[in-house]
């Protein structure tokens, strides 16, 4: 009987620090939340704090935070898209050669996403000791995988990245070739119909240097690529109120002739 | 209960001594003085308490209630952390232990007298405060702010079973060093805890700090304002009485294998 008497009082021990720990756990848990998920004040005191670090513990502190912010993001991305853009800012955080390892991953794994063109662009025309090397003409499928204004950023990355290597007239020049026989899209093409011209006439090719200034005079009839999206914008977001007001008056019609 | 309640006039006799007339005394005038002190605030970009501190919702915290419940705190440090190692230096408790009284009881006891002597302390303060804002400001502080600064008696309890859960292992002055000690930890790593949570998963510091983070009380949550009616009234309400709980239940634990001689 007394055996039977302790063993209750034991147990009604245990329910009862059960009870107590799990209100500690859970009423700490959301107190904690309520403090941290207020509107704004997050990333403010965040800033605030690392402001007050010295200097040179600041910028390392700085730094590891952005690295874990990335490895968050990275952890919780939602494509590959989404995890080609963060891999990249995460290996740029780390070291350079961490990017270039993470730049050589990216053209191994996922060449078809329009995220990889810096990695592309890193290779491009890249020296034989580099991690990989991306030749002209691969260059040229990888832009023809794209569209819209990730392609003209692909050619004029390019472009961009062989000039600053000093690579000859004629490199460059088979290097833009293929936009002559391409319909541009967007008036920022003319520039580099422009750069397709002086090269040309460098090189002394009229056919090439004619061809190069009529696709630009076409250019300049066509609208920016910024314009472009800015009315699409625009148009989506007058559908958008267009479709809410719809549905508000059709949901006012059906409140009216109910109380009919 | 009845056992219990003979301890909680005993402990409460105390008030009859001339120190204790003195030391409401000056609740009173502290309560009075500080009734003149503003809003409680922080602002976003300079105040590293604006992380720790959400005073955003609800009705406003008086600075000067917070003053009232710091002096309390002090109060409870030094009734709370003594008068167990009083009795036992004073053979007192293998007096009143010598009759059937069980040790929880007497712990139960001890607990409520310094609970009543604290809360008469802050009563006292308060309502001078309340007073000096009327013959200060000459209108009454609203019931939803008047309710706000009370509410900051949930501190205490807790607060006060703390120092007796110390008090149940050392002696009285080791006791009150120990819950200084002790509170000045759970200050820091209830900061550090906080701001480590806005930083990303990731950072390795992470997982270290949170367990050690729950074994400290976050006081920091007692000066959050919030609705009434909301999730954090209820958290904060069981937030302190599952604290008090178990630091209660720790000194019990203690006393009931301590050896008294």
């Amino acid at each position: 009987m007394n055996r039977q008497k302790k063993d209750g009082g034991m147990k009604i021990t245990l329910l009862v620090g059960t009870v107590i720990l799990f209100s500690y756990f859970s009423s700490e848990a959301v107190l904690r939340q309520f403090v941290l998920h207020r509107a704004g004040g997050q990333s403010i005191t965040l800033s605030s704090l690392l402001g007050k670090l010295p200097p040179g513990i600041r910028d390392e502190v700085t730094r590891k935070v952005t690295i874990a912010e990335y490895r968050d993001e990275l952890k919780n991305a939602k494509n590959v898209n989404e995890k080609i853009r963060i891999s990249i800012a995460l290996a740029d955080a780390i070291s350079p050669q961490e990017l270039q390892k993470t730049y050589a991953e990216i053209i191994d794994k996922y060449p078809q996403y329009p995220e990889a063109q810096s990695a592309f662009v890193n290779f491009l025309a890249a020296k034989e000791n580099a991690l990989r090397s991306i030749s002209v003409s691969r260059y040229h499928k990888f832009i023809n995988l794209l569209k819209g204004e990730p392609r003209l950023s692909a050619w004029s990355s390019g472009f961009f990245k062989l000039k600053s290597l000093n690579v000859p007239n004629k490199t460059l020049l088979e290097y833009l070739m293929p936009l002559l026989k391409m319909k541009p899209d967007g008036h920022e093409y003319a520039q580099l119909y422009v750069a397709l011209s002086e090269l040309a006439f460098q090189e002394e090719n009229q056919d090439i240097e004619l061809k190069a200034k009529k696709l630009e005079e076409y250019c300049e009839t066509l609208p920016f690529f910024s314009e472009v999206l800015a009315k699409r914008a625009k148009a989506e977001a007058q559908k958008r109120a267009g479709a809410a007001a719809k549905k508000k008056a059709a949901a006012k019609q059906q409140t009216g002739s109910g109380k009919k | 209960m009845v056992k219990i309640l003979a301890i909680f006039e005993l402990t409460v006799k105390k008030v009859k001594e001339p120190a204790f007339f003195i030391l409401f005394v000056i609740a009173a005038l502290i309560g009075y003085f500080v009734s003149g002190m503003g809003v409680l605030k922080f602002s976003q970009n300079e105040d590293i308490l604006f992380g720790l501190v959400s005073l955003e919702q609800g009705s406003p915290l008086l600075i000067g209630f917070v003053v009232i419940l710091l002096m309390t705190m002090i109060v409870a440090i030094f009734s709370g952390a003594t008068d167990i190692p009083k009795d036992i230096d004073s053979r007192m408790i293998m007096l009143i232990l010598g009759k059937p009284v069980k040790r929880v009881e007497y712990l139960l006891g001890k607990y409520l007298g310094i609970i009543a002597i604290c809360l008469g302390f802050f009563f006292s303060a308060a309502i001078f405060a309340f007073v000096g804002h009327f013959v200060n400001y000459g209108e009454l502080v609203t019931f939803s702010v008047a309710v706000r600064q009370l509410m900051l008696i949930l501190a205490i309890f807790p607060f006060v079973a703390m120092a007796m859960m110390i008090s149940a292992y050392l002696s009285d002055i080791s006791a009150m060093i120990v819950t200084v000690a002790y509170i000045l930890f759970s200050v820091c790593i209830s900061t550090i805890s906080l701001f480590i949570d806005m930083l990303p998963r990731s950072l390795e510091a992470v997982p270290l700090i949170h367990p050690l983070s729950y074994l400290f009380p976050n006081y920091f949550y007692f000066f959050n304002s919030f609705r009434y009616t909301g999730i954090v009234m209820i958290a904060l309400i069981l937030y302190a009485v599952s604290m008090t709980a178990i630091f209660l239940s720790i000194a019990a634990f203690r006393l009931e294998h301590r050896d008294m001689l």
